[in-house]
């Protein structure tokens, strides 16, 4: 048992996880740093308790489930606005910690997500030596997502970090060809964010891709490739059929979201057109999302089709919404962008200079505005 | 192998049409479920519907909504109901307060009635409770009940803050809506 014990500590990786873990620490020390300052210069000069920074905006939404469960009860000030705008994943992983550890819903909330993040960081990291990149590249991805503006979340009370873990763990044992790990990590990604089932589009692109045009014309050759399509949508049927269970209403979460926060389907172009005539926000939002979208086409030069049809999936889910809040958070969970990036700045200092300095300034500003509860972060 | 990744695939497709077929949009039904109730307790000549603390509002949520973007009570897309038996030509009581955040904005909000605008108002901080009476216009036959619909919008500079870690940035809550008898008042009162 020992020796099993100490095999399998030799095949740790030590360097690559002191570096993970210093770059999360490092990170959320100056991120926790600017909160505190900017409560204290530029709020209303109350320093709240430190964890009170990890929880905006629809925090108090999961917070709720986890206490209550879902109920039809609406916001007042939101009409139409009920718990079942929010996926299951992240607050069904609340209450058993918290039973476990013996903590409060919001601190065994914030338990998980750091650790869901921290375990994102590993995979990411091996994602990249998995494309036979180099561990500096794979290092630089590393600090790149920790650093990625509005990357606090993934160490707030959302579900960011949690579907960043089971989307990199699911596309990581995808490319392993490991399609049992692959398919259970999907199913549970499916429940966690409306976007999660995109995975099946990431899973086809890489099946093509590896096996031929003539695989998927003839499945029944390589059936095992397919079982991670398979059991992607489980988790979001699953959560259909609970919602159709309390609600009579299968797709109560489109309908909340619908009604609650005025989210329409649109054409995603005519969409980006309306929201670059917008507010402030609108523009940045969108702005951010077209960055992104520009920097994903370097995964082309890496050939990396697959990831790229992935991401080019996310975009158009995104902008095809007719409401343009949180895009920028919506799309810089397409971690593939950061090791595109990673790969391009590896070995030139003048550029990953640049690169860090200006995601951190934009990361440092958005943590500003997430502490004062601006809209701008939500 | 291959046979039972296609059944399962069969049965995804087969609950989807299941789901599809048997769903009713849960926030729609609640809301006519409401509105039902209210229309039976406004169907008198004469309605005093009064609403409990924040139990109805209509709020402009984030971005969602442009400039100019139709409001509606109890949700995005429905309006309050009025049933036809309320008379044309009435006078209606209205009762309603203004949610700024942050405080020093404004809002101009409009009174639509089967499409006609019958009442609009500024919302300042100095003027956040308005009480006010407006006529309904002559109903044609073919209509059907009063649709009563809002119309926010927001002059001055678009970037707003938002402290209220509600969602809620501004918006306007109805407090109170009451048929008056028969006149033919038409002055306005502005509160």
């Amino acid at each position: 048992m020992m020796a099993l014990v100490g095999r399998g500590l030799d095949r740790i990786d030590w360097l690559a996880v002191g570096g993970i873990l210093g770059l999360f620490v490092l990170t959320r020390i100056a991120l926790i740093l600017i909160g505190v300052m900017t409560q204290a210069t530029l709020g209303d000069g109350v320093i709240s308790p430190l964890i009170g920074l990890g929880c905006r905006w629809d925090c108090g939404w999961y917070l709720s489930i986890a206490q209550d469960g879902y109920t039809m009860q609406d916001n007042p000030g939101s009409p139409g606005a009920t718990v079942y705008a929010f996926f299951p994943m992240l607050p069904l992983l609340m209450r058993p910690i918290a039973s476990i550890t013996g903590l409060g819903l919001l601190e065994s909330a914030l338990l998980l997500t750091n650790l869901c993040f921290i375990a994102t960081l590993a995979y990411l990291h091996r994602y990249v030596l998995l494309l036979g990149y180099t561990r500096g590249v794979a290092m630089l991805a590393v600090g790149l997502l920790c650093l990625a503006p509005q990357g606090f979340v993934f160490s707030a009370v959302y579900t960011e970090s949690v579907f960043l873990l089971l989307l990199t763990s699911a596309m990581f044992h995808l490319r392993r060809e490991d399609y049992i790990r692959a398919g259970l990590a999907a199913a549970m990604l499916s429940a966690t964010r409306a976007n999660g089932v995109f995975f099946i589009v990431f899973a086809l692109a890489w099946s093509i891709h590896q096996f031929g045009w003539r695989s998927v014309l003839r499945p029944w050759r390589q059936a095992e490739a397919y079982l991670p399509i398979l059991l992607a949508p489980l988790g979001l049927f699953v959560w259909w059929c609970y919602c159709w269970w309390r609600t009579g209403d299968a797709f109560a979460q489109v309908s909340s979201v619908g009604h609650g926060w005025g989210w329409i389907g649109g054409f995603f172009a005519e969409n980006i057109w309306w929201n670059l005539q917008g507010s402030a926000e609108s523009v940045f939002w969108t702005i951010s999302s077209l960055c992104l979208f520009l920097a994903s086409l370097l995964l082309l030069r890496l050939r990396l089709h697959a990831e790229f049809v992935f991401c080019l999936a996310i975009f158009i889910l995104t902008w095809s919404g007719g409401v343009p809040n949180s895009m920028l958070r919506y799309t810089m969970i397409l971690f593939p962008i950061w090791i595109a990036i990673a790969r391009h700045i590896d070995g030139r200092s003048g550029w990953t200079a640049g690169v860090f300095g200006v995601l951190a300034m934009f990361n440092g500003f958005l943590m500003v505005e997430w502490t004062l509860g601006s809209l701008l972060s939500i | 192998m291959f046979v039972g990744l296609v059944v399962v695939g069969f049965a995804y497709i087969a609950l989807f049409v299941w789901l599809k077929q048997n769903s009713v949009d849960f926030v729609e039904r609640n809301r006519d479920e409401q509105a039902a109730a209210a229309a039976e307790t406004i169907n008198s000549p004469e309605i005093d519907w009064s609403f409990e603390q924040g139990s109805s509002a209509l709020t402009m949520f984030g971005m969602g909504w442009r400039p100019g973007a139709e409001g509606s009570w109890s949700s995005r897309k429905g309006e309050i109901f009025l049933p036809s038996s309320v008379a044309a030509n009435r006078m209606l009581r209205i009762q309603f307060d203004g949610h700024l955040n942050p405080p020093e904005r404004e809002l101009t909000v409009s009174l639509y009635a089967n499409g006609e605008m019958i009442g609009q108002w500024r919302v300042t901080r100095e003027n956040l409770l308005i009480v006010d009476e407006v006529r309904l216009p002559a109903l044609h036959s073919s209509v059907g009940p009063w649709r009563l619909g809002f119309v926010i919008e927001r002059p001055g500079n678009p970037f707003w803050r938002g402290y209220d870690p509600g969602l809620l940035i501004y918006g306007i809550y109805l407090r109170s809506l009451s048929t008056l008898a028969e006149t033919n008042e038409t002055q306005r009162k502005s509160g």
